[in-house]
């Protein structure tokens, strides 16, 4: 706790001072009587001033929000040793606001009382953040006299982005040998018909497709596909990002990634993720619940840390990609290192889908024909890069402004369709 | 702000010596009204955050009123014993010393009561 004795005081009693100097040298006593109370306003005040003695307690209503949630913080204020003016002001860290309740706010606190201090944070951006930091700052009867200090009552608040609506999830090429809700290629156990066969010995009998045996003589069964359960990796570009104050391309990865998550988890398939950029971050495929609160609380803490460093696949762990596993890279396209790695990645035969997430609302409009030509040269080389995916027979789906998640989902499973991923 | 303070009892001083006669009884209603003006100019050019509860809202305008009266009470205690004493070189000793000790005693206690950081 620091004291601070505040300019008005220095110049009262420099007026004080003054008053009463020039009372002599002039021989006027109305002087005296003029710097008096400016003499006896400090003594008093200096007199009565004492040192505060405040406990703060912090309470959240609750430790995990959805982006755009809000919630009531209660700091709490217990007094031994009252102040006259007490000012309270919780550090508020960037990604929230204050939607409701006054920070800073001031009041009159006496010995032995308790108050809550109430204020509605809005959750503007996702993220993990530690709320609690409150400065504090207490005043004496006249303004005279401050002290201040610090309370660190920080508890921990995890901001999850928002679900953006998928209609339906991309179906991978491949699939793994566990039970799940993908149709599998292989014929098994499932709903799916796929074949008939001559009956065998160990068939079930209701298996048996009687109006094929009837006609053939003898008897046939019917062959499903299997349904199987696939791993699904989410490949996050954390190279570089376009932002404006509204928003980032990484804001939209992470809520693309979080919804990803979520849904392929609800369908019983294993999801892990990568995250590479400047520092890289995986966690394994697995699957559940468990899994979901993992990733999701895993992908809050990703951030960009910008980086030289050139690098390619062989740093991550080979389990991290797992064969036949289903990649989804959300890229802004915007740094040659992530565009690179993502080639080579189709080029050692995952199925790989690419989710480009349009940087150019992020962009100021170039003034001027030479920013304009460099915006159009950029933009041919970004449509380059777009068509050596293509070649490589990656499907592209751009998330931008006019396009939704689920609709660029919807162009590159229709892609997917028509023309089939080579699988190496 | 103490400039503007300074120059109006400067100007209040001038006032008084070209003036001349016995001693101003319109000191007290002056002193009261420059201390109530500064209390209030502080005030004004604080930055503040908002009141919790009504009596930090009318905190501060309760003090520039408490602060006015008090000075016309001290500036009349003032004027009355200055008109019962008959003045000469004893009273101006006494004016010396009292000065000398109000400013003395405000630094003392300001530095008493300076808490450790």
């Amino acid at each position: 706790m620091t004291r601070a004795l505040s300019p008005k005081l220095v110049a009262y009693v420099a007026l004080a001072g003054v008053g009463l100097v020039a009372a002599l040298a002039l021989r006027l006593q109305e002087l005296v009587v003029l710097a008096l109370p400016f003499a006896v306003v400090p003594a008093v005040a200096l007199v009565l001033a004492r040192r505060p003695s405040v406990d703060i307690h912090l309470e959240l209503e609750r430790a995990r929000a959805l982006e755009g949630d809000e919630l009531e913080v209660v700091v709490g204020i217990e007094a031994a040793s009252g102040a006259d003016r007490l000012e309270v002001l919780l550090e508020v860290p960037r990604g929230l606001e204050v939607a409701g309740g006054d920070n800073p706010t001031a009041l009159h606190l006496r010995d032995g009382e308790t108050r809550d201090v109430r204020i509605d944070l809005r959750c503007a951006r996702w993220g993990g953040y530690r709320v609690g930091r409150v400065l504090l700052r207490a005043r004496d009867r006249f303004d005279l006299v401050a002290w201040e200090w610090a309370a660190d009552v920080r508890l921990p608040l995890k901001v999850y982005p928002r679900e953006e609506f998928l209609r339906e999830l991309l179906q991978p090429a491949e699939t793994q040998v566990f039970s799940g809700n993908h149709v599998a290629r292989q014929k098994g156990e499932g709903i799916e018909f796929v074949d008939l066969r001559q009956f065998a010995h160990g068939d079930r009998v209701r298996r048996v497709n009687w109006r094929a045996s009837a006609r053939r003589g003898e008897l046939w069964v019917n062959e499903q596909h299997a349904e199987r359960n696939a791993d699904v990796i989410l490949f996050v570009d954390t190279f570089t990002e376009a932002s404006d104050g509204s928003g980032s391309t990484l804001d939209l990865a992470l809520r693309a990634a979080a919804s990803l998550t979520a849904r392929y988890l609800q369908q019983k398939d294993r999801v892990g993720f990568v995250t590479f950029g400047g520092m890289m971050n995986w966690m394994l495929p697995g699957t559940g619940t468990t899994q979901l609160y993992r990733l999701v609380d895993s992908l809050i803490d990703t951030q960009i840390i910008f980086n030289y460093a050139w690098r390619d696949l062989n740093v991550l762990p080979r389990r991290t990609l797992p064969p036949k596993a289903l990649v989804i890279a959300l890229t802004p396209l915007l740094d040659d290192r992530a565009a690179g790695a993502l080639l080579d990645l189709r080029n050692r035969g995952f199925d790989l889908i690419l989710v480009e997430l349009a940087p150019q609302p992020y962009m100021a409009e170039p003034r001027g024909a030479a920013a304009t030509l460099g915006r159009r040269i950029w933009e041919l080389k970004r449509e380059a890069l777009r068509g050596r995916f293509r070649e490589a027979g990656v499907p592209l789906a751009v998330w931008d402004d006019e396009r939704g998640l689920a609709t660029g989902l919807e162009e590159v499973s229709q892609f997917r369709r028509r023309a089939r991923v080579a699988v190496a | 702000m103490p400039w503007g303070v300074a120059l109006v009892g400067a100007a209040y001083a001038v006032f008084l010596r070209l003036r001349g006669g016995g001693v101003d009884s319109n000191a007290l209603y002056v002193s009261a009204a420059l201390i109530a003006g500064a209390e209030a100019a502080y005030v004004a050019l604080q930055a503040r955050a908002p009141a919790a509860d009504s009596r930090t809202r009318w905190d501060a305008p309760a003090r520039v009123v408490a602060v006015a009266f008090a000075a016309l009470l001290g500036g009349g205690i003032v004027l009355v014993a200055s008109g019962a004493t008959g003045g000469g070189l004893a009273v101006e000793a006494i004016g010396v010393a009292a000065a000398v000790i109000s400013v003395a005693a405000v630094v003392l206690v300001g530095a008493r009561t300076r808490d450790a950081p």
